[in-house]
């Protein structure tokens, strides 16, 4: 009996005490604070006593009639296009083609991922002066290649782009490499046989290498979302919202709104919105993915594949 | 085994809770802690009324928190300067246990009051507060209130505390939130090796709009780069518009007369003032075509000879930030800002505070008190304080807040460039303190954004301009209806 409880304690109860630290920290670290924060987002916040003056859903009302929220959730979602057109897509057909790469892999690998161990604060400074209008680099390159010179993050139409496309370099070469491991993982037979079959570079890479980093994609997809939406360090580093608002984000404005005009509650309350956007979004994306991020169309394919495999290689 | 798995994770759950309770429990704090201040009282009473009949001891220990200890990076001078104030204050008072700290550098010094406030820690006294952030904080209490003091102060009684940002530091119902720590000047910045550079001399001050431009132009080499002018567009813009607004007779906000405030800088000479602007960006091409640069980039601008002139803060100059970009303070100096019309030229007056923890116990605002008066009133002290600051290079061209003693304090100021003086006091002589209604942050960060799509659009006509502001205007209005109210 005795043995019998000693095994269902190491069995049952001991792991939950060594979970218990994590438990804790994410408890308190994590959801605490959110939770807190949807709590708070019903008060008008005074901050020498907290949490303020109940106000029920008046944040949240305000929130969808204030013309400066809803040109930050335009402006984010802008943000989010450029992101997915410039930042998403170029990490992936680097990660393919380095892949195809017979010699200097590594070195192409290192190369792109360098950008990536800089520090963003440093990079988005250093950006910012390369689109100086005055006496940037991008002008310069401009003058000497004899194109027209650009105000870039000046003008309201170029600066999103302007601010996207350095994630290209910051960030892209990490999502590169993340891409580049998953190809390595696809089964070099499976490119063999297709090649074997006739199969062109494009036919393999739409049918056999991409379907099977689909998970990957996905999570990245997830990530990219997220990122975005919580775009605030290099805007406030890079525009300061400007020019014109053009580059209010919903985290930005939400900053604005506590530290600039102390409405505490509201900014909660903005930011609670963010995250409800954010988490609507990645559950839409969760479920195009699919269970497990992979199609189960894909999962069967994958199975036959490899049976396939398998029994070829005992023959 | 359900019932295990569940006691199990029922325990677990139930030291979690703990941790979140004991987490969110104020402690009791000891009277020695010093972020007493906002342990010991509950939230929203009126801490400084009630222990008021409980005085101190004599020769009893005062905790206090005062956030006036230099940046690490910062230069031995200020360190220096820094260090003659600490001993002085601990040997006056050497039963005041105090904590002297600073913000985290490198950030926001607003923000970072608030976060201490929340957290219920926070300076006791503190010296950084503008004055024209004191009529909203006194409204969301997050600051004290200190009419006792300041009623019964002798000093002020006698006429001899500057006067200068005083309206600004009570209510209508004559209530004091604040007295004066460093009332501050600002003008025209000119670089006079920039100035040189383009051909021009600073013999000559353009005082009109029309004077300016003209000069501002023949300076500008934009191959170099060389600007006449550097503008501030990004969120400081309202900050140097003002006296734009005002040199050309305007004003930025109109007192109703009943608390609330009127806005201004969408009637004629704002508009003038806003295109103005515009015009020395695209007509006459004297500035930089940067809207977004930072404060510490627009100020690398002067000091670097990128541009001739430029708004500024003379206090600015000091000798150890200069050498960075290998300069000396006799190349700089300030004048007025041109007029539109010729007598129109103005200075612009800011100004830093004390104010007092909004919770701290009685015994603590005795003694921020005391602290206070020393270091910006007390006689004996200044002097001295104006001798090591003049020595070490570091005596700044701010009026004292001793109205009797600011020929004193520039009589100390050997070391200054010959025309400093002079420049000082003409400016000192015309300038107006900066709006300081309830909400005036709020209103400069909404003229933000008609300020830059009026400066970026090369083509924009007079009209446009004025309808932008006049939407800033009522936007104002509608948003901050207890502080801005249209004129009857």
């Amino acid at each position: 009996m005795k043995r019998f409880s000693r095994d269902i304690f190491k069995r049952d109860v001991l792991p939950w005490f060594f979970l218990v630290p994590a438990i804790i920290s994410f408890a308190l670290f994590k959801y605490y604070p959110i939770l807190l924060g949807f709590f708070v987002s019903f008060f008008e916040v005074n901050i020498v006593d907290l949490p303020g003056t109940f106000i029920g859903f008046d944040n949240y009302i305000r929130a969808f009639q204030d013309e400066d929220f809803l040109n930050a959730i335009v402006n984010t979602f802008q943000f989010l296009c450029i992101s997915l057109l410039i930042n998403f897509w170029v990490p992936i057909l680097l990660a393919t083609l380095i892949n195809e790469v017979r010699h200097g892999k590594t070195f192409m690998r290192t190369m792109y991922f360098i950008p990536a161990v800089a520090p963003g604060i440093a990079m988005s400074v250093l950006w910012k002066y390369i689109w100086q209008p005055d006496y940037g680099l991008a002008n310069y390159i401009m003058k000497v290649l004899g194109l027209p010179t650009q105000k870039w993050l000046n003008d309201p139409l170029l600066v999103k782009w302007c601010m996207q496309f350095p994630g290209l370099i910051i960030g892209g070469g990490l999502t590169m490499v993340i891409y580049l491991a998953a190809l390595q993982d696809v089964p070099e037979e499976q490119h063999e046989s297709a090649l074997l079959d006739g199969a062109g570079f494009l036919r393999r890479i739409f049918c056999i290498s991409l379907p099977q980093i689909k998970p990957i994609v996905l999570t990245m997809l997830v990530l990219a979302v997220i990122d975005v939406f919580n775009m605030f360090d290099n805007v406030q580093i890079m525009t300061g919202g400007g020019p014109s608002g053009a580059t209010e984000t919903m985290v930005l404005y939400a900053y604005d709104q506590a530290y600039t005009f102390l409405n505490y509650g509201y900014a909660i309350t903005l930011s609670c919105l963010t995250f409800l956007c954010v988490f609507v979004l990645t559950a839409i994306q969760m479920s195009i993915g699919g269970d497990s991020l992979i199609s189960r169309k894909d999962k069967k394919r994958t199975r036959r594949l490899r049976a396939a495999h398998l029994k070829a290689k005992e023959e | 085994m359900k019932k295990t798995k569940l006691a199990a994770l029922l325990l677990a759950l139930a030291m979690l809770l703990a941790a979140l309770v004991g987490c969110s429990t104020p402690a009791e704090t000891p009277a020695e802690e010093p972020s007493a201040p906002a342990a010991e009282e509950p939230a929203g009473e009126a801490p400084a009324e009630e222990p008021a009949e409980e005085p101190a001891a004599e020769g009893e220990t005062v905790q206090l928190k005062l956030y006036m200890l230099p940046q690490d990076d910062d230069s031995d001078i200020v360190k220096q300067r820094f260090e003659f104030i600490r001993e002085k204050v601990e040997t006056a008072f050497p039963n005041y246990e105090i904590e002297w700290t600073r913000m985290a550098p490198g950030t926001d010094y607003r923000q970072q009051y608030d976060k201490l406030l929340m957290s219920g820690d926070g300076p006791t006294l503190w010296n950084s507060l503008p004055f024209v952030d004191i009529q909203t904080r006194m409204r969301n209490g997050t600051i004290a209130e200190i009419t006792d003091y300041v009623v019964n102060w002798d000093l002020r009684n006698e006429g001899k505390v500057n006067p200068s940002i005083e309206d600004a530091l009570h209510d209508e119902e004559g209530r004091w939130y604040a007295v004066p720590y460093a009332p501050y000047i600002m003008g025209m910045l000119y670089n006079k090796t920039a100035i040189e550079a383009g051909g021009g001399s600073t013999e000559t001050v353009p005082e009109t709009w029309d004077e300016f431009a003209e000069v501002a132009q023949a300076l500008t080499d934009k191959d170099v780069p060389r600007f006449g002018y550097t503008l501030l567009g990004s969120d400081f813009c309202a900050w140097p518009l003002t006296p734009w607004v005002w040199s050309a007779g305007g004003e930025m906000v109109i007192p109703n007369g009943d608390g609330t405030y009127s806005i201004g800088f969408n009637q004629e000479a704002g508009v003038d003032a806003i295109m103005y602007m515009h015009d020395l960006v695209h007509k006459y091409g004297v500035t930089q075509t940067d809207l977004l640069e930072s404060y510490d980039d627009y100020m690398a601008n002067m000091t670097v000879g990128y541009a001739c002139y430029g708004w500024g803060l003379p206090t600015s100059l000091d000798k150890e930030k200069l050498a960075a970009y290998d300069e000396v303070q006799e190349n700089f100096g300030v004048i007025p800002i041109p007029g539109k019309e010729e007598g129109q030229a103005v200075g612009f007056a800011g100004g830093e505070t004390w104010t007092m923890h909004p919770q701290a116990t009685k015994e603590q605002m005795d003694a921020s008190w005391n602290i206070l008066n020393l270091i910006s009133y007390d006689e004996e002290f200044l002097r001295e304080l104006w001798q090591l600051e003049n020595e070490l290079g570091l005596l700044d061209p701010k009026p004292s807040t001793r109205q009797d003693l600011v020929e004193v304090k520039y009589s100390y100021a050997t070391n200054w460039p010959e025309h400093w003086k002079e420049e000082f006091a003409a400016l000192n002589a015309i300038a107006r303190p900066e709006p300081f209604c309830n909400e005036w942050n709020s209103l400069k960060d909404y003229i933000v954004q008609p300020f830059q799509e009026i400066l970026a659009d090369p083509d924009i006509t007079r009209e446009e301009a004025q309808a932008l502001l006049d939407e800033c205007a009522e936007k104002l209005y509608a948003d901050f209806p207890e502080a801005y109210k249209p004129a009857a």
